[in-house]
């Protein structure tokens, strides 16, 4: 069942900076168009300045100003609609470097539910519920809740993280870039959290990654992005055995073999 | 360069083994006050001319630690408590800072992990290159002619005309190159390249990691690389240190490392490679903060599913096959 889908999305920064007078325009998104379907993790690799996260942001709606249209469950919204609340519980993104996502002021207990404290202006005590059972279900304790971000390593400021996108129940998490930060013991106890949480809850994810690696035994289908263009797109076991396009072909042969 | 050479059948002479580098017994501790932290503990290898040498772990294991107390370019607080880094018959730890001065960049030079960090954004790349070389007596001409043709060597078009460009008119790959060039531009013998590609994307890690080796294998470079990410060791590195909380756990060829991993943390740590076709496994915990670790025992045990209460004591290094060993007691057991 498709669940949402992009539909020519076009997106165009101003380069301009400092004080030249001659205008850049910086195509980061050009007629990009996917579809997604319920259950699915959905893969998008590309180089730094491929256009990855911006995409990635745009579905989450904090970039506004796009050509192009978003449909999540048959709803259509475009650009000057990126602020609609219906849009924003149902889809909720996760940061790639997770220290830097969080309020360091804040006790994580009180920033995993800050989205329902928004949403639901409920009281304080069954907010604290909420989020104490969030917490246990991303592998922490509902003890930590009064504890601050710094005194949490980096896997376990990504598990609050995944907690406060997860406590308004959304159909879709976009993940950007979710374990690049951490170790690779650490990225591997995050990954298992992710699958976990995607059969418990009955996720849709979009997986943004420049692993290779990761995205094959994460993902079921995959996007390449290359200068804000999708220049292949298919099931991971084919575009990683058998790819078509000759950027794809690179970024493979790129990887380096391990063993 | 006339000066260059006499140095160097000099060195010959007085050299008597093959080894390039040898460290016994390293330990580096960070001094708060009267508190005194481990941060490397008993590290002992040794490099010889033209091999390659990586070092593997997750962050805040020390690699890059030993990596800076080969150049004693350790931070403050950092302090190399006892052991030696013998470079060609000479102890490195005795050095004082005149002599680390002519050392660093003529015998042993560096790259670092952030090209944008190690250059400086207000001089020309050609400036920044030939810097090093007019502090070892190059003349300025020579070393500017020198620079041009380094980049060059590291497959950079126009060689000419980047000389004359600033750092943010390049990109990272090109940065890196730049940060490579100065590595090199004194000759060493030994280049040190501390996590060379992590700021790069992957198609241009894999033509940077093609340049490091093949200018370490046409100069007869010895190359330490540290890494956190096992597919650059592997490519990279004919030998590899495992590391954790500050000790080698693990030292052997790469292919028995990846192929016959003997400590319970390799074994871990390769697990949790993600693979296609392969279930992924994770080591459970974190790793212990360095205000935490132990001088007793190992520093595994939380993590390790082997574990006993023998454990916690000391115990030395078991050989599990020529140049192949780990620290762990039972080895021999799973």
């Amino acid at each position: 069942m498709k669940i949402f889908e992009c539909r020519n999305i076009t997106k165009t920064f101003n380069a301009n900076k400092g004080l030249s007078s001659n205008i850049r325009f910086i195509k980061a998104l050009d007629d990009v168009s996917f579809e997604l379907y319920r259950s699915e993790v959905l893969g998008v690799i590309g180089e730094s300045g491929s256009g990855k996260s911006t995409l990635a942001k745009i579905i989450a709606g904090l970039i506004g100003g796009y050509k192009g249209n978003l449909i999540f469950n048959k709803d259509f919204f475009s650009a000057g609609s990126f602020r609609d609340k219906r849009l924003r519980s149902e889809v909720q993104i996760v940061f790639q470097d997770p220290q830097a996502s969080l309020n360091p002021r804040m006790k994580v207990g009180e920033a995993i539910a800050e989205p329902l404290c928004i949403r639901d202006k409920w009281p304080n005590s069954k907010l604290r519920f909420f989020a104490e059972e969030m917490l246990e279900n991303v592998g922490l304790m509902a003890s930590d809740y009064n504890r601050y971000p710094h005194e949490f390593s980096g896997g376990q400021c990504q598990r609050i993280c995944i907690a406060r996108a997860l406590i308004l129940n959304p159909k879709l998490l976009i993940l950007d870039e979710p374990v690049s930060s951490l170790d690779l013991s650490v990225q591997a106890q995050i990954l298992m959290l992710l699958k976990n949480i995607k059969t418990k809850f009955d996720m849709t994810y979009i997986f943004v990654s420049h692993d290779i690696n990761v995205i094959e035994i994460f993902c079921d289908r995959l996007i390449v992005m290359h200068n804000g263009n999708i220049v292949e797109e298919g099931l991971v076991e084919n575009v990683c055995l058998h790819p078509k396009d000759e950027y794809t072909k690179e970024l493979i042969s790129a990887v380096l073999p391990t063993g | 360069m006339p000066c260059r050479g006499a140095r160097k059948s000099m060195c010959e002479k007085r050299c008597l083994s093959p080894l390039l580098l040898e460290v016994k017994n390293l330990n580096v501790s960070f001094i708060d006050g009267k508190r005194e932290f481990p941060i490397l503990r008993d590290i002992t290898f040794s490099l010889a001319k033209g091999e390659n040498l990586g070092f593997v772990g997750e962050s805040g294991c020390g690699k890059s630690m030993t990596a800076y107390s080969l150049l004693r370019l350790l931070p403050e607080g950092m302090k190399i408590v006892s052991g030696n880094i013998i470079y060609k018959g000479k102890d490195i730890t005795k050095f004082t800072e005149k002599e680390l001065t002519g050392f660093r960049g003529r015998e042993i030079a560096m790259v670092f992990q952030n090209p944008s960090m190690a250059l400086n954004p207000v001089l020309t790349v050609g400036e920044q290159i030939i810097e090093t070389m007019l502090n070892h007596g190059i003349s300025r001409r020579e070393a500017f002619k020198k620079a041009v043709s380094l980049l060059d060597e590291l497959k950079i078009a126009e060689p000419e005309k980047i000389v004359k460009e600033y750092p943010h008119m390049l990109s990272g790959g090109m940065c890196q190159r730049v940060v490579i060039a100065i590595a090199l531009a004194c000759e060493p013998e030994i280049l040190i390249a501390d996590e060379p590609t992590t700021a790069l994307d992957v198609i241009v890690q894999k033509e940077v990691l093609d340049i490091i080796k093949n200018i370490c294998t046409k100069r007869g470079m010895g190359l330490i690389i540290v890494s956190h990410d096992l597919g650059v060791i592997s490519y990279m590195a004919d030998s590899v240190g495992v590391m954790y909380c500050g000790k080698l756990i693990e030292q052997g060829a790469i292919k028995d490392i990846l192929n016959n991993p003997a400590h319970p943390y390799t074994k871990g740590l390769l697990a949790a490679l993600p693979k296609h076709g392969k279930e992924l496994l994770c080591i459970k915990g974190i790793v212990p903060k360095f205000s935490d670790w132990t001088n007793r025992g190992c520093m595994f045990f939380d993590r390790c599913e082997y574990h006993d209460d023998k454990c916690k004591d000391d115990f030395g290094y078991v050989v599990i096959e020529q140049a192949h060993r780990a620290l762990c007691r039972k080895v021999n057991e799973i």
